[in-house]
């Protein structure tokens, strides 16, 4: 469960900075999955750094308690001189998971299937071999919540379902909070939603509602075609220009 | 079909796998740096004093050194001041070289800090057997007399420098610039310190104002360790070098602690 409790945010620029966040209270109910969605700047993407434990409120407390991953994707520590599994066994160490290190490293190579880059110096890989290697370290571990921040928008098309494919396996043991502005993915993987508006977070039970009035805010209407199936957020009534 | 997670380490126990991690890491980073990397780590150190010997032995004047020969006397010195700025200098930046790691909520700043003044500690003792091994191959006194006394002082010298790093680490974090003023100053307390001119040759009125400075108290404290014969500045002490340590460890964890999630957060 997580649950935030007044929690304020504001940015601690040279020149000062507004409120960003003002007074969020919410919970997050174990093994639901939360899309967040808001304008550019309305505080998502802090809002999960704060969740993440990389960034702490001004006032008010965010409470955890379970086991919270880093945000997927994120490659930002890996030693540009050092080989992809000398980064991987070092993540395992921090995490505690010395015994399992061959099994996570097994893991994290077949996931990301960049075959002998593995053992090469991440200074040589590509940016989407980078992704790949992130993104295999992360699902490697055995979170309670996952963290994702645009994260599943990396990689080629075949890799993209195998990304969605890898969280919809965990919908049960572990849940996912997201923010990303594709309706299909968040749909897919996320059944409750928070809506982040001038500051405020207002929680939804249904992720649709949550874009209902996102879509409302910003003055537009779902790019959605006439109603096919349940409802106007279904995968088939979906243009493809979403992504 | 991954792995279960062990339940809950003690704070501790996530500590110390962050510590051993770390310095794993560290370490592999320095080898795997450039090819010539194995062999400059100790180099360089042996280098930068071999250089300070050859000149003070060509150029300089004052040779004479009260109850000591004067290039195991430079060595010593030389050897005791590079351990301390090197912990200083690689320790201060620390922070800033590792910021990406704070993404992994175990990894906490000032960690950063302690694995790399641990592991440059571990280097330059290494240096220290190296060069004590090379220049009595080479004909020299240099083996120590005391050599309880010269760990002492040693730990003592690597506590300072842990101090001070874990102080400065703060400071550049926030201001990057104050690095720049940070290798000025190195350059007068090597002086100051006596590493290369003898301090029993200022007069007293000097003396008194140069004693407040830690270093010079542990560099001739190492080096009465070292030579049995050696006349040492009057009124050194090795219990100020350790409260000095003491109390800059103490500083630069309160600040560690107190700017901890703002140097997480930039």
């Amino acid at each position: 469960m997580i649950e935030a409790r007044n929690v304020w945010k504001r940015y601690h620029g040279p020149f000062g900075g507004d409120w960003v966040l003002k007074g969020l209270n919410f919970q997050i109910p174990r093994g639901v999955s939360v899309g967040i969605v808001g304008k550019n700047g309305a505080g998502k993407s802090t809002l999960l750094r704060m969740i993440g434990g990389m960034d702490a409120p001004d006032k008010g407390e965010i409470i955890e308690r379970c086991r919270i991953s880093w945000p997927i994707g994120l490659g930002g520590g890996f030693q540009q001189s050092m080989t992809g599994r000398q980064n991987v066994k070092f993540v395992t160490r921090i995490q505690g998971g010395n015994k399992y290190v061959d099994q996570i490293i097994e893991e994290v190579q077949a996931f990301a299937e960049i075959g002998k880059a593995f053992d090469q110096p991440i200074a040589t890989y590509s940016s989407g071999m980078k992704s790949r290697l992130a993104f295999g370290l992360s699902l490697a571990f055995d979170f309670d919540v996952y963290l994702s921040d645009e994260a599943t928008a990396v990689g080629d098309v075949t890799f993209k379902k195998k990304a969605t494919k890898a969280f919809k396996d965990r919908i049960g043991r572990s849940s996912l909070i997201m923010v990303s502005h594709q309706v299909k993915i968040l749909r897919d993987l996320c059944q409750a939603g928070i809506f982040l508006h001038q500051g405020k977070a207002i929680w939804y039970d249904k992720l649709d509602d949550a874009l209902d009035d996102y879509y409302e805010s910003i003055g537009q209407k779902p790019t959605h075609r006439k109603k096919k199936n349940q409802g106007k957020y279904a995968h088939e009534n979906l243009d493809d220009d979403e992504d | 079909m991954s792995i279960k997670p062990i339940k809950s380490r003690s704070p501790y126990l996530v500590t110390w796998h962050v510590y051993a991690a770390l310095f794993m890491r560290e370490f592999t980073a320095r080898l795997t740096q450039d090819r010539f990397a194995p062999v400059w780590l100790f180099i360089e150190p042996i280098l930068h004093v071999s250089v300070m010997v050859a000149v003070r032995n060509l150029i300089g004047r004052t040779r004479l050194v009260p109850g000591a020969d004067f290039i195991p006397w430079l060595v010593v010195g030389v050897t005791t001041f590079i351990l301390f700025r090197t912990l200083w200098n690689k320790g201060m930046t620390a922070i800033t070289r590792n910021r990406t790691l704070f993404s992994y909520r175990q990894v906490h700043p000032a960690d950063t800090v302690v694995v790399s003044s641990a592991m440059e500690s571990k280097l330059q003792s290494i240096v220290l057997l190296m060069m004590i091994g090379i220049f009595t191959a080479l004909g020299f006194d240099l083996i120590p007399h005391n050599p309880l006394g010269v760990m002492e002082v040693w730990i003592a010298v690597g506590l300072l420098g842990l101090g001070f790093a874990l102080c400065f680490s703060v400071l550049v974090t926030f201001f990057p610039e104050s690095a720049k003023i940070v290798s000025l100053i190195s350059l007068p307390l090597y002086m100051l310190s006596g590493v290369i001119i003898p301090i029993q040759m200022l007069p007293h009125s000097i003396q008194q104002y140069l004693l407040y400075n830690p270093m010079l108290h542990a560099i001739e404290l190492i080096r009465g360790d070292f030579f049995a014969t050696y006349h040492m500045v009057r009124g050194v002490e090795l219990s100020y070098v350790y409260e000095w340590a003491i109390c800059t460890i103490l500083l630069g964890l309160a600040l560690q602690v107190r700017y901890k999630v703002r140097m997480i957060s930039r």
